[in-house]
């Protein structure tokens, strides 16, 4: 983020969630929310495509349910981590 | 603002054509803030964990009676609109299944005290003398939880 928008601030932080499979245990873990303020000229290029493998990679590493980018006032989640190898198959197969 | 009134950046139109699951402010009467956001995924990500699916809609084992509720034509299109987006996810769930969740939670706060089993899914020990299960075909695999039934007779 910082090559692609010219620099970004990490907050870590603590999220809690009730897992109902497990009696309601309470299950904490340590999550981070990443800003950064992009002029609109950074939006160009190839920053989406970056962005984009960057919470690829990160969803599959880290093995996470759900990673969320907020741009603008909109959300947009990514929990397919295995699409490359999914469309991978598709093209072998084709 | 409308979706097509909204003015797009090339980064969001990128985003928006990858991602898996897309929320826009305007889809809520005074939009979201990135906290709301956030609680609302993972609200719904915790209750998709109790979903099962044998090859239909999805729905969780421990439902086991079905029962017909009215609903204000408001408030179901509210439940389509809100169900459509968690479905965005993924799992497909429907918006009986969406209140369903909502309802076993506001019962579940209703009877939080000392010695209650707040997280108790499987109905099974709740014995409230109700009627034997009804086939719903608007429903299809949807149970109402049974600690519920009772309302709609």
């Amino acid at each position: 983020m910082g090559t692609n928008f010219g620099g970004a601030t990490a907050f870590p932080g603590t999220g809690v969630w009730r897992d109902d499979e497990r009696g309601g245990e309470l299950l904490f873990e340590d999550t981070v929310v990443v800003f950064s303020y992009v002029g609109e000229a950074d939006l160009e290029g190839p920053a989406g495509e970056a962005l984009f493998d960057f919470a690829m990679r990160l969803g599959k590493e880290t093995n996470q349910g759900e990673v969320g980018i907020y741009v603008d006032g909109e959300y947009f989640g990514f929990n397919n981590f295995d699409r490359d190898e999914q469309d991978g198959r598709e093209e072998a197969t084709s | 603002m409308s979706n097509d009134q909204r003015k797009g950046n090339p980064l969001s139109d990128f985003l928006r054509d990858k991602a898996d699951v897309v929320i826009r402010d305007q889809d809520r009467p005074g939009g979201l803030t990135i906290g709301q956001v956030v609680a609302w995924r993972h609200w719904f990500a915790a209750r998709q964990r109790l979903l099962r699916s044998s090859g239909g809609r999805p729905t969780n084992p421990a439902w086991t009676l079905k029962r017909q509720i009215p609903f204000a034509i408001k408030v179901w299109k509210d439940l389509e609109d809100r169900a459509e987006r968690c479905s965005a996810g993924g799992t497909r769930i429907g918006p009986g299944q969406l209140a369903a969740f909502l309802v076993e939670d506001a019962v579940q706060n209703l009877d939080a005290s000392p010695g209650t089993d707040r997280d108790d899914h499987t109905n099974e020990e709740i014995d409230v003398g109700l009627a034997e299960p009804v086939e719903d075909p608007t429903f299809g695999d949807w149970h109402m939880p049974e600690i519920f039934s009772g309302v709609a007779a």
